[in-house]
């Protein structure tokens, strides 16, 4: 069985769809790349913006969300932390 | 007793201040995964690692005043073992004593995490404390082993060997009543773990830790 996803590890998920979508992403393809309800992204994604890791932007009057510098680097930190955790047996 | 080759003893306080830093490090990196997490097996690996780091300082800070003082003719051999000395090693061994009951409630399963306080760690001389360490890591041995068989990566495989390492470290102390050899053999064990720590952060901040 798969382990459950702790939130710092919903966040970092949304924020490699974007990164991977080429650092903007509409909301249904972070609700499908994520997999997550309709509710709990809403939630996450305001967390996101909160913390600028991600930005609002309008490309032809349709909303996006754009992965900030600032959210990059927390992608970056991540791996790293995530790597020496799971050399020990911990997960993040 | 422990036979110490008059030689080495000096030197061997540069292993402990080694290690201290590289422990330094991990624990550092280990704060960040519980600022990320919040959980309490990345708090247990934290104050693990700085407890342990504290102890090595200490306990290098200690012995090189100790040397220096002797070397220096301020004070004579018996004098430095029984005073400062005293101090040093006092806290090492209950830095690290805590440091490796941490390191076993990270690995233990929730209901048996109060364990560790069944063991008498408060045995703090020579050979006692060497028991309860090498009781106390073997455990997390077994646990790091049996990590690096599942996820077969370079980096669990680097954990295994430092903790590996460090236990023998705490087995040849344990008989080194018997030869000056084995305090240096000890030694070169304790140093090449914590460099085998080292290395294993320096793949990941490199960005070469990937799951081979």
């Amino acid at each position: 069985m798969k382990e459950r996803r702790s939130k710092v590890q919903i966040l970092v998920d949304i924020l490699r769809v974007v990164q991977r979508k080429g650092g903007r992403a509409k909301s249904t393809h972070i609700l499908y790349g994520a997999n997550l309800s309709h509710k709990r992204l809403k939630q996450h994604l305001d967390q996101l913006l909160e913390n600028e890791f991600l930005e609002m932007v309008s490309l032809s009057g349709r909303p996006y969300y754009k992965i900030t510098p600032k959210g990059v680097k927390f992608i970056v930190e991540f791996k790293k932390i995530e790597e020496i955790t799971d050399a020990f047996g911990i997960s993040i | 007793m422990i036979l110490i080759p008059e030689w080495f003893f000096g030197p061997h306080s540069f292993v402990y201040i080694i290690c201290a830093m590289i422990g330094f490090l991990v624990s550092f990196y280990s704060y960040r995964s519980y600022q990320l997490a919040k959980g309490k097996d990345h708090l247990y690996l934290y104050l693990g690692f700085a407890s342990l780091s504290m102890a090595f300082l200490i306990l290098g800070i200690t012995e090189l005043y100790s040397y220096l003082s002797i070397s220096s003719g301020v004070t004579n051999m018996f004098e430095a073992y029984s005073s400062f000395r005293d101090f040093g090693i006092w806290i090492y061994y209950a830095g690290s004593v805590i440091a490796y009951a941490l390191f076993a409630l990270v690995y233990l399963p929730k209901e048996y995490r109060i364990l560790p306080l069944f063991l008498p760690m408060w045995w703090k001389g020579f050979p006692y404390f060497h028991s309860i360490a090498l009781l106390l890591l073997s455990f997390t041995i077994f646990r790091s082993t049996g990590n690096w068989f599942i996820k077969r990566t370079k980096n669990s495989m680097l954990v295994f060997i430092s903790f590996l390492l460090i236990g023998f470290y705490h087995l040849l102390l344990y008989f080194a009543a018997f030869s000056e050899l084995l305090f240096v053999l000890a030694h070169v064990s304790l140093i090449l773990g914590f460099l085998s720590f080292f290395y294993m952060i320096f793949r990941v901040s490199r960005n070469k830790g990937r799951r081979k």
